[in-house]
């Protein structure tokens, strides 16, 4: 136990992190708001990834670095679109309530 | 005499991080306004820096700082403040409706963290054909496959090839597998009166092993900065304490001069498009 | 003996070669305005033939010049291994080659010399045509399939050029395009023609399995000739007597499409649609002929199949009967036509019937002979009433003719002489072959006698209507339609020099077989052979079909006697009396109708069979594709417009459910995320608690969407 961690406790955080950030997605009305729940969650699924190539030797653990590092550009870019989109949405609606955006069929 | 410490300053640091964490989460769960909710999760993505660093990835730490609470999160401030002066923003926290969606995210919390704490050894999809063997099934807190042969009455033997070069006899017995695979395990069972319940039957089945690792960390090195080896994390969390305050400063000195500016009247709208 | 001549190949080939580069330049030309250089291409339309021609002249010496061993000598010329089938036990080869026989050569020389000759004819006709190289290279295209028809060894070969001269008939019956009427009529001859094939093709194969009873099946002409011919073969004939009826029906069911015969008639006329040429050429000389071209060629089997098939008939009493049905209808048809050409086309509808006739009594060399001499009279008859159609600037109903006698001196001349040669008169040709049918009929079993007399009556018919005909157009008072008269003028001498041609062989050719001329001609070349008696065509042909006929009744040795006078002074007579009665009627030129086309009789008689087609026929045909239409709506466009209804509901379905918030898609996809993963992906308790929760929030939800 010296100087050690065991694997299944940063999976555990890794775990409360995500149903967190799926909690913040799933029940906040303001769209800021559901984006940032969105790289919560990513996150989350970051540490978990670092938490197994830590706890795997040899080859193995290079793909819990390699993928962190791809989920870090896609959602940089999934912000950047996603702030686009709500810029654009939110300008016709004068609101930032999502539950304004319901009415997409009319 | 911070090396003396390092035995529980590891895990400690690890425990503090990820409470830090936890919290600001929580924070970003009940925030009133977004941009209190983009400071909490600045604060969730430096921890997390940290405990990567704890975890020796020190390039992922660095580019969480950068990229992440860096830019990304300097985006969707930018873009708050934007968007914030010209548009309302009482907003509920939570109506009934959320009360709902929260089932969701509770119940797969629960589980998630049921299961990492407790089972082990998951039984996958058994293709049990034999009617010899009872379907293999995982015995709860322990790492065993546990194996059940119908009874073939008095004096009949039963023989266990597991698959993985091992063999026992018994009728009920669990075994533990080292690794991860597809196993055939085959009962032989002989000797018994009557003589249609003898003979061999096999069963394929999967069995996964939860890894139950331990992660070396990094703790003592992190505040050494004249040491050999990745000392200056503990810099790089300083300049994003300093990124967090920055935010902060900027997003109160805002705050303050609209309230002490007088109220624009919305003379031109910008949602003509 | 066969003896191999290499250069056979090239009578077929010379023609193709034309049909190619005019049809080159046609399709060249197309987007000009007056097409390709019409020099060149009638030189090479007319060059091809011709150079064929000699060549068939050429080969026909050859043929004559074998020392003759008594057999039947032929030249042959092997082309390539055609098909080669070797699986499961069953073997089936045939070679491309082609035969020139006797038979061949007899057949080959008229179509290659009329078909030249109309070639030129077609230069002067069609000269101001926009489609003119299209014409020429349709015509080398027809003159291609028909002489593979005539020329090729086997079946098969046969077959390739049966079909090829009924595409280029459809080709050239629907030249004129642009009206719709003349499109009907082209596929009308098409399709009529194809259900003779189906006949053709139905026979072959059945013909096939008779000759394999004792495994020596073949499609050659000369393995066929040689198995029907064997004496020993005579067990395995009776043995299979249904399945050679049966073959010998659908094959005359194949030459009925091809010649016009009762009950795939109803073509030939409406061909009268296409240009005079080709009328002249495809519709008189050479295309309907190929069916008793068949008949001859396969003699042996047709008199090998002696055992009644229908009605106590034997396939050769159908084919008298049939013959002589058509020959009567045909000629009464004749008699009430008001167009020209049409008059004409039921006559060679009631020739061919003679023809087949003639055929029913086993007389083939006699059935070949009117073959023969018809050609030469009814191509000059046709060539000469194109040429009064041309010089009457496309006049062709004969009501509005009259009087051509001296306005066009040398078309009259020329199809008086047809006109001489068909009604039987003496002298003309077909006095000649006319009395060898009678005389044939005459002396043939039992009910051919009274066919006889028939024959006798169509005779008389045929020289009523022809002499109508030459009434109307020649010698009765001119009552031209007002644009014409005045304008009426002969023909160029291109269209002129073949009519010229050709009248002169229809009042020459009967020498051939004729008891007034003595033993003149001998055979060129061929030292061992008698002197040719005056049945130089009968002699001629003998080793080919002799064996057949042979069988069939002893070989006429003109026999002293009434029999062998009556049919000559029968038919004389009939020629006489129906010339006086013809005088009678309308020697003024006087026809009882001024309707646009056929009323009353006429019309009944005339489309008496295209009215039973369509009951029989094409009605069921029509009912059937309109329940089809019906199925194929209703049901199948019905079923996958359902199934579209059904994807538009489902994909519709969410959409209308109210006010779909952000959050509430958002959670039913993580909803359904987890509720898979756990459920499909995991095991034990805990997935199914996760999964089933997942599935839970997901319906609460929906249902709070709903009443919200």
């Amino acid at each position: 136990m010296i100087n050690h961690i065991a694997l299944v406790d940063v999976q555990i955080v890794a775990a409360i992190l995500f149903c967190l950030g799926l909690a913040v997605a799933l029940t906040r009305r303001n769209v800021f708001l559901l984006l940032m729940g969105i790289e919560l969650m990513l996150n989350a699924v970051n540490l978990s990834f670092i938490g197994f190539s830590r706890g795997f030797a040899g080859a193995e653990s290079l793909f819990g670095q390699m993928t962190p590092i791809f989920i870090i550009a896609i959602a940089a870019s999934a912000a950047c679109v996603g702030l686009a989109m709500v810029i654009c949405i939110v300008r016709g609606r004068e609101s930032l309530d999502s539950d304004a955006f319901a009415d997409m069929k009319e | 005499m911070f090396y003396s410490l390092d035995a529980i300053l590891g895990p400690a640091y690890f425990w503090l991080f990820a409470g830090i964490a936890t919290l600001c989460g929580i924070g970003l769960l009940l925030a009133r306004h977004p941009i209190n909710g983009a400071i909490y999760l600045i604060g969730v993505m430096l921890s997390l820096s940290g405990i990567y660093a704890l975890l020796n990835s020190p390039f992922l730490a660095v580019l969480q700082v950068l990229v992440y609470a860096g830019a990304i999160m300097m985006l969707v401030v930018f873009v708050i403040m934007v968007l914030n002066q010209a548009k309302e923003h009482t907003i509920p926290v939570f109506d009934w409706f959320s009360l709902v969606g929260l089932m969701l995210p509770l119940v797969l919390g629960a589980a998630l963290v049921g299961t990492l704490s407790t089972a082990n050894a998951a039984v996958f999809r058994t293709d049990d054909k034999a009617a010899l063997i009872t379907s293999p099934k995982t015995d709860q807190g322990t790492s065993t496959v546990v194996f059940a042969a119908v009874d073939a009455g008095e004096g009949a033997s039963y023989v266990w090839e597991f698959g993985d070069k091992t063999t026992t006899s018994g009728r009920e017995l669990g075994h533990a597998y080292a690794q991860s695979g597809t196993y055939t395990a085959k009962l032989t069972v002989s000797g018994a009166k009557d003589a249609a319940k003898n003979g061999s039957a096999t069963v394929t089945f999967r069995a996964v092993a939860v890894p139950r690792g331990e992660i070396a960390l990094l703790s003592a090195t992190m505040f050494d900065v004249r040491a050999k080896g990745p000392g200056y994390y503990l810099l790089f969390e300083l300049v994003g304490v300093v990124l967090l305050a920055s935010v902060v400063a900027a997003v109160v000195l805002a705050k303050r001069s609209l309230e002490s500016a007088p109220p624009e009247k919305p003379a031109h709208q910008e949602g003509h498009h | 003996m066969k003896v191999s001549f290499e250069l056979l190949w090239l009578i077929p080939f010379l023609p193709l070669l034309g049909a190619i580069i005019n049809g080159a330049l046609s399709l060249g030309g197309a987007r000009s305005a007056f097409g390709p250089s019409r020099g060149f291409v009638s030189l090479i339309a007319v060059l091809t033939p011709g150079l064929a021609f000699v060549i068939t002249l050429i080969a026909a010496f050859k043929l004559s010049a074998i020392p003759s061993v008594g057999d039947n000598k032929v030249l042959v010329q092997t082309l390539w291994e055609w098909i080669a089938v070797d699986v499961a036990g069953f073997k089936f080869s045939l070679t491309a080659g082609l035969l020139f026989d006797k038979l061949t050569s007899m057949m080959l020389l008229f179509v290659t010399g009329i078909g030249t000759l109309i070639h030129i004819y077609s230069i002067g006709y069609m000269w101001e045509d926009r489609g003119f190289a299209r014409f020429m290279a349709y015509l080398n295209l027809f003159m291609f399939s028909m002489i593979i028809l005539v020329i090729g060894d086997s079946l098969p070969l046969t077959f390739l050029g049966w079909e090829g001269v009924g595409m280029c008939s459809y080709l050239l019956i629907g030249f004129w395009h642009k009206n719709n009427e003349y499109n009907d009529a082209a596929r009308k001859a098409f399709i009529v023609n194809r259900i003779g094939d189906l006949g053709f093709l139905l026979g072959a194969f059945a013909l096939y399995l008779v000759m394999n009873s004792n495994g020596m099946g073949s499609l050659h002409y000369r393995d066929i000739a040689n198995w029907f011919q064997n004496p020993a073969h005579l067990e395995l004939i009776t043995g299979s007597a249904g399945l050679l009826g049966a073959a010998c029906l659908l094959l005359f069911l194949g030459c009925t499409g091809k010649s016009a015969q009762i009950p795939l008639v109803t073509w030939l006329p409406d061909a009268m649609a296409g240009p005079t040429p080709v009328s002249a050429l495809i519709h008189a000389a050479t295309m309907v002929t190929s069916g008793i071209y068949l008949l001859a060629r396969l003699c042996d089997v047709f008199v090998a199949a002696s055992a009644p098939v229908f009605l106590g008939l034997t396939p050769l009493d159908i084919v008298l009967i049939v013959g002589c049905l058509t020959a009567a209808w045909g000629a009464i048809a004749g008699l009430v036509q008001l167009d020209i050409k049409k008059a004409l086309a039921y006559s060679t509808v009631s020739q061919l019937g003679f023809m087949f006739m003639a055929c029913g009594v086993g007389a083939f060399d006699v059935a070949l002979f009117h073959v023969f001499t018809h050609a030469f009279f009814k191509a000059t008859l046709f060539l000469a009433a194109g040429s009064v159609i041309h010089g009457l600037h496309h006049e062709q109903d004969m009501r509005r003719m009259g009087g051509l006698a001296k306005l066009m001196p040398i078309t009259y001349a020329w199809f008086w002489c047809g006109w001489f040669a068909i009604i039987g008169l003496p002298g003309g040709a077909g006095f000649f072959s006319k009395d060898l049918i009678l005389e044939r009929l005459f002396d043939g079993h039992g009910f051919a006698p009274f066919i006889g007399g028939v024959a006798v009556a169509v005779a008389l018919l045929t020289a009523i209507y022809m002499t109508r005909v030459m009434y109307l157009t020649f010698w009765s008072p001119a009552r031209h339609s007002d644009e014409v008269k005045g304008h009426v003028h002969e023909s160029p001498a291109t269209m002129l020099i073949p009519i010229t041609i050709l009248g002169f062989g229809s009042l020459v050719v009967g020498i051939l077989w004729s008891p007034l001329v003595g033993a003149i001609i001998t055979n060129a070349g061929d030292p061992g052979a008698k002197p040719f008696a005056s049945n130089a065509f009968e002699m001629y042909l003998q080793p080919v079909l002799g064996l057949a006929q042979a069988k069939v009744h002893e070989p006429i040795k003109h026999l002293p006697g009434h029999i062998a006078w009556m049919p000559l002074l029968l038919g004389t007579m009939a020629a006489v009396i129906g010339l006086l009665i013809a005088r009678w009627f309308w020697s003024r030129g006087h026809v009882n109708s001024t309707e646009k086309d056929l009323v009353g009789f006429a019309a009944w008689w005339t489309w008496g069979f295209d009215r039973v087609y369509l009951a029989i026929v094409i009605l069921p045909i029509k009912v059937v594709a309109w329940i089809l239409a019906w199925i194929v709506d209703a049901l199948v466009a019905g079923v996958v417009g359902l199934t579209a209804e059904v994807a538009r509901f489902l994909g519709d379905g969410y959409t209308s459910v109210q006010r779909p918030r952000l959050r509430s898609s958002l959670a039913l996809s993580a909803a359904g995320a987890v509720g898979l993963v756990s459920l499909l992906l995991l095991s034990g308790p805990i997935a199914w608690v996760v999964g089933l929760v997942a599935v839970g929030v997901a319906v609460v939800f929906l249902l709070l969407e709903f009443l919200f």
